[in-house]
């Protein structure tokens, strides 16, 4: 999970550097750079395509397995499960990280670096750490059931707040917040305010001159941070297999299961693919996204 | 009838920090009113504090007879040019100028109508599907104070609105916002560092230095009778010379802390002995002869020929004296050349050595 997020950042912002590198960098150069690519091709790209050719090669091409996922109803709710759980995520996520990087852009810049330290310390914590954490805050027997329960008996019975859904949606929100602020304050915070402040003098109320010119304005970022973080929920194995209950079976995790535990590669290739084009497709619209928001902010 | 503006010994702190300290000022119905001063003399804070944007420490502020002291900005029917402009990115130049329109849900149709007649006025109505960015800086600042005035606020503000154009745009511009604040009729406080063009185009001129108001006269009035030597040296070009007036059986003369005598002949009273600043302008500085009884002779240092003027360095005893003279077609004095300066008493003023 973390390689993917450090890796997702790199690709981004080597796409606009390379494009500039290219021209100014010589021959020569070149050979500076071989060693990397030699290392990533050898240890990564020709596993995962050793790997991925499985899907359709076994003892001969075959779809086979691509037909067993799309002909088995339960393997289609795989794919929707971790589609919708995904989409869940990231709109709550987007719903509480958009006020926070409003917040960040208005805030001085003491409170500032203070808010940035709260949102970058999670970020760096281990993902098993956060996980086991979040089970002892949500369980039956756990601070906040306690807490109804004995402490204001506001309730009789412990809420099911983990080993379902929901609990899935806490883990992963908390775990997508820090990427989701970083990149839509990183990329909002060059709205000029004085164009509100604008807004306002001619006339707006504070919530007309959000609608109508901040908003607009900061969609570019809401676009390329609700790619990003819906990319990231794709893929999540770790939270679904420790906050979710039986039903909630992910894509990333039935794919856990198929190399470790049924040891079916070939399936466990297809489901991979399944996944790779899906999160491919998401990549896409991503740059696209992206691609808007650096040909700056007038269409 | 009420003054269009008043602001009431309004202060403005940030922290121990003052930038603007008891400002009192009014602005009547119509008045063109330029806010005057170098970088970080608290005329941008003056003018956010009458827009709304910031509250005021101390005083009060009124348009039109109410106090508008606590008013939101939105409620105060004030329309705004920023030096920057502050167009909205994300619409067209139709879609920006009807903005404060559609704030006042005000019907489509009549939008449109007034857009367009706005937009005319400036010259723009061709661009009127065009975006900001597609536009030149003087075109997006025609936009900004189209915008700004379509929905006929009570005053229009302009915080630097020429500072990012060049000399020539920026003159072209002086002129048309002149012409077309004169059309409208339209109450409108303006900001500037840029003192020439203040004098042109204000009915009032309010000199402000570290928050607070050195004086506020018309430009004539600033020009010829400067109340200190600040204002003398901030508007146009002075000699200013430090010294104080001394009195020898009945003539008095001025005398310069560089030791150097003036003769004086002044109507009313002059205190003797306290520091002043004598003011007198390059330009009213003549040529004359010996045998004046007011002459003070002094040497040619340097002569710089520009044309229509020519700029003479003199020094009179120890104290520099500038004189410009209209070029005439004689032939220029020359450096080292002894001359006789005169002016007429009324362009000899005697004003506070210091600021306030
Ligand atoms: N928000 C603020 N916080 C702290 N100091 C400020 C703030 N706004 C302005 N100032 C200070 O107040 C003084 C006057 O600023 P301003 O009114 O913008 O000057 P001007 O527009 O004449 O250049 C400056 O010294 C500036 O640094
Ligand atoms: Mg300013």
């Amino acid at each position: 999970m973390k390689m993917t997020v450090a890796e997702n950042g790199v690709l981004a912002s080597n796409k606009f550097k390379s494009k500039r590198a290219h021209r100014s960098l010589r021959p020569s150069a070149m050979w500076l750079v071989m060693p990397g690519v030699v290392f990533l091709a050898v240890a990564f790209v020709v596993p995962l395509l050793i790997l991925l050719s499985q899907s359709f090669y076994d003892e001969g091409f075959t779809f086979r397995y691509f037909a067993m996922i799309l002909a088995s109803p339960s393997y289609l709710a795989v794919v929707w499960i971790t589609l919708r759980m995904a989409v869940l995520a990231t709109a709550a996520t987007m719903l509480l990280a958009y006020p926070v990087s409003c917040y960040l852009m208005l805030a001085g810049p003491a409170m500032r670096s203070f808010i940035m330290a709260l949102i970058i310390i999670p970020f760096w914590t281990n993902i098993l750490v956060r996980c086991y954490a979040w089970m002892a805050i949500l369980q039956r027997r756990g601070l906040v059931n306690t807490f109804l329960t004995d402490q204001i008996g506001l309730i009789d019975r412990p809420i099911e707040m983990v080993y379902n859904l929901p609990g899935v949606l806490i883990g992963m929100t908390h775990y997508l917040l820090p990427p989701a602020i970083l990149i839509l304050y990183s990329i909002n915070h060059n709205i000029d305010l004085r164009i509100v402040g604008a807004a306002r003098s001619l006339g707006a109320s504070p919530s007309r001159a959000f609608r109508h010119v901040f908003l607009p304005l900061s969609m570019p970022g809401i676009r390329a941070a609700t790619m990003l973080v819906l990319i990231l929920s794709l893929g999540f194995f770790v939270i679904p297999a420790l906050l979710g209950g039986l039903k909630d079976m992910t894509l990333a995790t039935l794919i856990n299961v198929q190399f470790t535990e049924s040891v079916d590669w070939h399936f466990g290739a297809a489901i991979s693919m399944v996944l790779l084009v899906m999160t491919l497709v998401g990549i896409g619209v991503y740059y696209q996204a992206l691609s808007k928001t650096k040909g700056g902010k007038q269409p | 009838m009420n003054p269009a503006v008043e602001f009431n010994n309004v202060s403005k702190s940030f922290g121990n920090f003052v930038a603007v300290r008891d400002f009192s000022l009014k602005v009547e119905n119509g008045q063109f009113v330029t806010l005057l001063g170098s970088s970080g003399s608290g005329k941008s804070t003056s003018l956010m504090m009458l827009a709304g944007f910031m509250a005021p420490s101390g005083g009060h502020i009124s348009i039109d007879g109410r106090d508008v002291t606590e008013l939101a900005p939105h409620k105060r029917n004030i329309g705004l040019v920023y030096q920057n402009y502050a167009l909205f990115p994300h619409m067209t130049v139709a879609a920006n100028v009807g903005f404060p329109l559609k704030m006042r849900h005000v019907a489509k149709a009549e939008i449109a109508r007034r857009v367009r007649s706005a937009l005319e006025k400036v010259h723009l109505d061709v661009f009127a599907d065009r975006f900001p960015a597609q536009l030149s800086g003087g075109q997006q600042q025609r936009v900004a104070l189209a915008r700004a005035m379509v929905f006929e606020p009570a005053i229009l503000l302009m915080d630097e609105p020429l500072g990012a154009l060049d000399k020539n745009l920026r003159e072209e511009m002086q002129v048309e916002i002149k012409r077309i604040q004169r059309d409208v009729g339209i109450t409108t406080i303006y900001v500037t560092h840029d003192q020439e063009e203040a004098m042109s185009m204000s009915d009032n001129v309010v000199v402000m230095s570290k928050g607070q108001i050195e004086q506020a006269a018309p430009p004539a009035q600033l020009y010829e009778r400067p109340r200190n030597a600040f204002i003398a040296q901030f508007i146009g070009s002075a000699n200013v010379i430090p010294g104080f007036v001394k009195s020898n059986e009945g003539a008095k003369s001025f005398v310069s802390e560089t030791g150097t005598t003036i003769p004086l002949q002044m109507h009313g009273a002059v205190e003797e002995g306290a520091r002043k600043a004598a003011i007198v302008r390059p330009e009213r500085i003549r040529f004359g002869t010996g045998n004046d009884s007011l002459a003070v002779p002094a040497v040619v240092e340097s002569v710089l020929y520009g044309g229509t003027m020519i700029r003479y360095a003199t020094r009179a005893g120890e104290q520099r004296i500038d004189v410009v003279a209209v070029n005439d077609g004689g032939a220029p004095r020359q450096p080292g050349e002894t001359v006789h300066l005169i002016w007429e008493p009324k362009d000899f003023l005697l004003v506070d050595a210091t600021a306030n």
